[in-house]
């Protein structure tokens, strides 16, 4: 069961030649820091970009929002937009992750999610935390690759 | 991590609310100056946000986007937008100054964040200094500490010598400047790598909000009838609790006096925990032993009260 749910393939979008494979190249030599993790694609073909949050999550959603839109515009499928993470207690004003669905949706709002648009196509942000991406029964893989 | 600055009157004098915009956006500009004759920060442009600093976030661009040129003059032209806002509307915004970091050689995309919307503010702060983190450095703070050959102490110095100097004819003063892993969060230690404040009061504030997540069940029991700036207050000018925070202090960070003001500063990253730690055990824990628990004070205002139902009728 475990390797059907872990990607099938993962770039390290850090590295240079993996963004100029993908058709990203680097517009300047800060833009790459604003740029997400991982690309990853699951056994189902399902594609998503990974936030892995270290810092602030209005970071970590321009991060998304940022690497979204230039995979998106190079010709590259975007399924899931995700950020693993926990929230901190401050930003959990504003930040919290839907019960079941995973989705990163704003308490502040009525719960509206954050979603990321770009040319009309729209992605809801999923968040996950440490222990559900590495639960695989019930975790991030799971929920992502049976999609 | 980020460099979050808190600013406050200087007086008790109320400030026009436009004034204390125009002050938010002259202490980011005293900070941007600061790294940006380092060469270390430079600006690239200005967008002025209504709500929130994107549209995936709900924010909406206002104003005129604006291209760096000319930093003095492009500026100006900030403050000149700023004037033709309504104030309600200025009231909503984020302003941010975005901009490329070199830090010893590491290129990092990054932002000064004006924040004029009291929601962002209460949890970002009154001006939010950042970069986007890229392979072993997380973002800004890390990359100060991490790439400074040792003189990270020596920049959060000038930085903040440069706000001090900043505060000439302002009606606002800095009052906190937070160095952290992330956002921020009363009682969370861990994520402090420096703080500036008005000194000892505040940072035994600080940790008396940790007791809430940290602390032992016994004192835990006994936080929630405590108001904290009473007991603060009570402990804050005793001999006895500066002399063992002091010691605690020794053995934990670093510290610079600016006037009325301090800076603590962790050599490394546990620093602040440990100072948490030691403070606690000397002077936390023995100031709660003799106080009662939370359901001992209830116990004693159920007890009041009946006791009272038995008084003579107030009217006979």
């Amino acid at each position: 069961m475990f390797s059907n749910v872990k990607p099938m393939r993962e770039y390290n979008l850090d590295d240079s030649s993996v963004r100029e494979k993908l058709g990203i190249p680097e517009a300047n030599p800060s833009q790459p820091s604003k740029v997400s993790d991982r690309y990853v694609v699951y056994a189902n073909n399902k594609r998503a970009v990974i936030e892995y949050k270290t810092s602030s999550m209005h970071k970590a959603v321009k991060q998304l929002t940022v690497t979204t839109e230039l995979l998106f515009n190079a010709n590259n499928q975007v399924d899931y937009v995700v950020v693993v993470g926990s929230i901190n207690p401050t930003e959990s004003r504003i930040y919290k992750q839907e019960h079941r669905k995973y989705r990163l949706i704003d308490p502040s709002q009525n719960n509206r999610p954050y979603a990321i648009t770009v040319s009309s196509r729209t992605w809801e942000i999923l968040i996950f935390t440490e222990d559900q991406v590495n639960n695989m029964y019930d975790g991030m893989f799971k929920y992502l690759s049976e999609g | 991590m980020g460099i979050y600055i808190v600013l406050k009157n200087r007086t008790d004098i109320k400030i026009p609310l436009r004034e204390t915009v125009l002050d938010r956006v002259h202490y980011a500009e005293a900070a941007i100056r600061f790294f940006y004759n380092g060469r270390i920060f430079n600006p690239t442009g200005i967008t002025i946000w209504k709500g929130r600093p994107s549209e995936t976030l709900g924010g909406e661009k206002v104003g005129t986007e604006i291209k760096i040129t000319d930093f003095p003059k492009d500026l100006a032209n900030l403050k000149q937008q700023i004037n033709q806002f309504q104030l309600e509307q200025l009231l909503t915004t984020v302003i941010q100054i975005e901009g490329d970091w070199d830090i010893n050689g590491h290129q990092l995309a990054g932002f000064f964040s004006i924040n004029n919307n009291s929601s962002w503010r209460d949890i970002y702060r009154d001006i939010e200094i950042d970069a986007y983190g890229r392979g072993e450095i997380e973002d800004l703070v890390d990359a100060i500490w991490k790439t400074n050959n040792g003189d990270s102490f020596g920049t959060v110095k000038r930085l903040i010598s440069s706000l001090d100097n900043a505060e000439i004819n302002q009606k606002t003063v800095p009052s906190e400047v937070f160095f952290t892993i992330g956002v921020p969060s009363i009682g969370y230690m861990k994520n402090l790598r420096a703080i500036h404040c008005q000194g000892r009061r505040s940072l035994i504030r600080f940790m008396y909000s940790t007791m809430n997540e940290e602390g032992e069940e016994e004192v835990k029991e006994k936080l929630g009838p405590m108001n904290k700036g009473f007991f603060v207050g009570a402990i804050v000018d005793e001999p006895i609790a500066i002399e063992r925070f002091q010691k605690a202090l020794q053995e934990t960070l670093m510290i610079e006096d600016f006037g009325g003001s301090v800076t603590y500063f962790a050599s490394d990253p546990e620093s602040f925990t440990k100072l948490y730690e030691k403070f606690y055990e000397t002077v936390f824990r023995p100031a709660f032993k003799k106080l009662p628990r939370a359901k001992d004070v209830k116990k004693n205002i159920t007890e009041g009260l009946t006791g009272q139902s038995q008084l003579p009728n107030a009217s006979s």
